[in-house]
């Protein structure tokens, strides 16, 4: 650490801001600490059944007509409304209705489809403990045909609600539901990332303080030939397959940096070891 | 030229050229170094774990005997050349060879794409990708070097502005790349800046392990968007689809997959598909009328 650093880490890390080489850290993300166990309720690999999917998702109690092995351990359950693609091995389970979308009209209220996809996902299997952030969107679309010289007005095409998964107030990497609905408020699909937690072998805490991750964010900062720039650490489990399909957690801090290099502008996150436990 | 250098490569290149089911991927990943386009601060590794991660689940696909052919090109290897048609080599003053049997990205049904880019805020219009072989041109542009004449049905690029809005809106990209004749059909961007790192990795594999059957524009959008820390910082999906009328677009969008690309007909329009009010930096903030 140079003395500029030292000293100004001193003087700043309280406040939850600091200076380091060229980097402005903002660890107020980065504190408390997580705690060390994870909650007692939890997604189970028996949620993946497709008659659960069918029952929780879609209300249906339609019959397997037809199954395929799609890629790998991916297979695909066809009943005469729906499909259900699923993935023990990767957490993934895709339930979408059959067909060609019917566009239908409405408004739906975000508050209300954000609440209503929460609840098809409780009714999956997935506790509202492993529930993060919830986040509505309205997909629309714009039509450019032949050689008009405006393309058409926006439409909407369907709504999404996305659900990202937390575990003890942390976001594990990568891991969300996507549910989609129609205008008129039908169901449409729910597209999962979200595989269970294995029962041991997670590394959910730190001993390490706000200072030493500082530290070490700025090593694996330069690591990757950054040099200056605000970053923001924050927590995050990194998840750990397992051949069951689990996942193990890991904690780490993701340093995300904005770099001031021409060509190369967009937010990056780095990643930083916590020697988790 | 074009033909018979096509007939050349017919009698004297290898089987993989009558493969029906082709990808490349293209993780450009190093600048800055001997040969290499850009500074050295654009090199992220990550780029070609991206694309490792994408072809992953097209090599299980062959190895269970549902695709045919999967091809690796980072770096250096992803030379300007081939992402360059014949027909704007004269403008550009480039080599051309978008065709080049396992290399170029026009003799591929699908190709996936890990690099920098950027987009033009004023006519003319385009996006522009980074390339990783100085050799070559060091940047692929919509307008001046491609057009998809050849193999290529889908294109799935992870770079920074590669989709943007206002390109489009002002008539970017189809006239750009296609022709009314064109089997090319899907462009999967961004609109403005995305974020860089694993994370990346786990929604390209994601994406690409649930797109085989359908929904190969939507799950791009469900993996792919996201808030990122920051003001204004969203990561914009969008995919942008071509064909002769809405209703085909859509079909494509919702129920088309790698092993089902549908036919959407003559080239003659398109649909943008985006999320309402995704803020992104560099890019507006995306409108909903």
């Amino acid at each position: 650490m140079t003395t500029r650093t030292a000293l100004i880490v001193t003087c700043l890390a309280c406040a939850g801001q600091a200076l380091a080489a060229g980097f402005e850290f903002d660890t107020s993300r980065i504190q408390p600490v997580p705690r060390a166990s994870l909650p007692e309720k939890r997604l189970t690999l028996k949620a993946f059944d497709t008659a659960n999917a069918l029952r929780s998702f879609a209300a249906s109690t339609e019959k397997v007509e037809s199954s395929e092995a799609v890629v790998g351990r991916r297979v695909a359950d066809f009943t005469r409304s729906w499909r259900v693609e699923r993935d023990t091995t990767e957490g993934s389970i895709l339930i979408a209705r059959r067909g060609e979308l019917a566009e239908t009209s409405g408004t739906m209220d975000r508050e209300k489809l954000m609440k209503a996809s929460t609840q098809l996902l409780g009714g999956f299997g997935v506790p509202s403990e492993e529930i993060g952030a919830v986040i509505a969107r309205s997909l629309v679309t714009r039509d450019g045909d032949a050689d008009a010289k405006e393309p058409g007005p926006a439409k909407l095409l369907l709504y999404k609600t996305f659900i990202i998964r937390e575990i003890n107030g942390v976001t594990v990497e990568g891991h969300r539901a996507v549910v989609t609905h129609a205008p008129d408020g039908s169901f449409v699909r729910a597209n999962l990332l979200w595989p269970p937690l294995a029962s041991s072998g997670h590394k959910l805490s730190t001993k390490l303080t706000t200072a030493e991750i500082e530290r070490r964010a700025q090593v694996a900062l330069e690591k990757e030939r950054e040099s200056e720039g605000k970053v923001l650490l924050r927590w995050k489990y990194f998840p750990v397959k397992a051949r069951t399909g689990e996942v193990a957690l890991r904690l780490m801090v993701e340093a995300w940096i904005t770099p001031a290099t021409p060509g190369a502008t967009e937010t990056r996150a780095i990643n930083v070891p916590v020697d988790a436990f | 030229m074009k033909a018979p250098a096509i007939v050349v490569l017919l009698l004297f290149t290898g089987a993989t050229v009558w493969a029906a089911r082709e990808v490349h991927v293209y993780g450009i990943a190093n600048f800055g170094g001997s040969g290499e386009c850009g500074s050295s601060g654009m090199t992220h590794p990550v780029h070609a774990d991206t694309a490792a991660a994408f072809a992953k689940w097209f090599n299980d696909a062959r190895d269970d005997g549902k695709w045919d052919d999967v091809r690796t090109r980072n770096n250096k290897d992803a030379r300007g050349r081939y992402f360059t048609n014949w027909s704007k080599a004269v403008g550009c003053l480039c080599a051309a060879d978008d065709s080049r049997a396992n290399f170029g990205a026009d003799e591929a049904d699908v190709i996936y794409v890990h690099t920098h880019g950027n987009h033009s805020t004023s006519a003319p219009w385009f996006s522009s990708l980074s390339m990783g072989n100085s050799n070559d041109s060091c940047a692929a542009r919509t307008d001046a070097n491609m057009f998809w004449d050849d193999d290529l049905d889908i294109a799935v690029i992870k770079a920074c502005q590669s989709g943007d809005y206002d390109v489009w809106a002002n008539g970017g990209y189809r006239q750009q790349f296609t022709n009314s004749g064109s089997g090319f059909r899907m462009w999967n961007a961004f609109h403005g800046d995305s974020s860089c790192g694993d994370h990346v990795t786990t929604y390209v594999s994601w994406y690409a392990s649930s797109s085989f059957h359908d929904g190969v524009g939507e799950n791009w959008l469900d993996a792919a968007y996201d808030v990122v820390p920051g003001k204004n910082n969203d990561d914009c999906p969008v995919s942008i689809v071509f064909g002769e009328t809405r209703s085909k677009r859509i079909a494509l969008f919702e129920n088309g997959g790698w092993r089902d690309r549908k036919s959407t007909g003559k080239k003659t329009g398109s649909t943008y598909f985006y999320f309402e009010g995704c803020n992104p930096p560099n890019g507006r903030k995306l409108p909903s009328d």
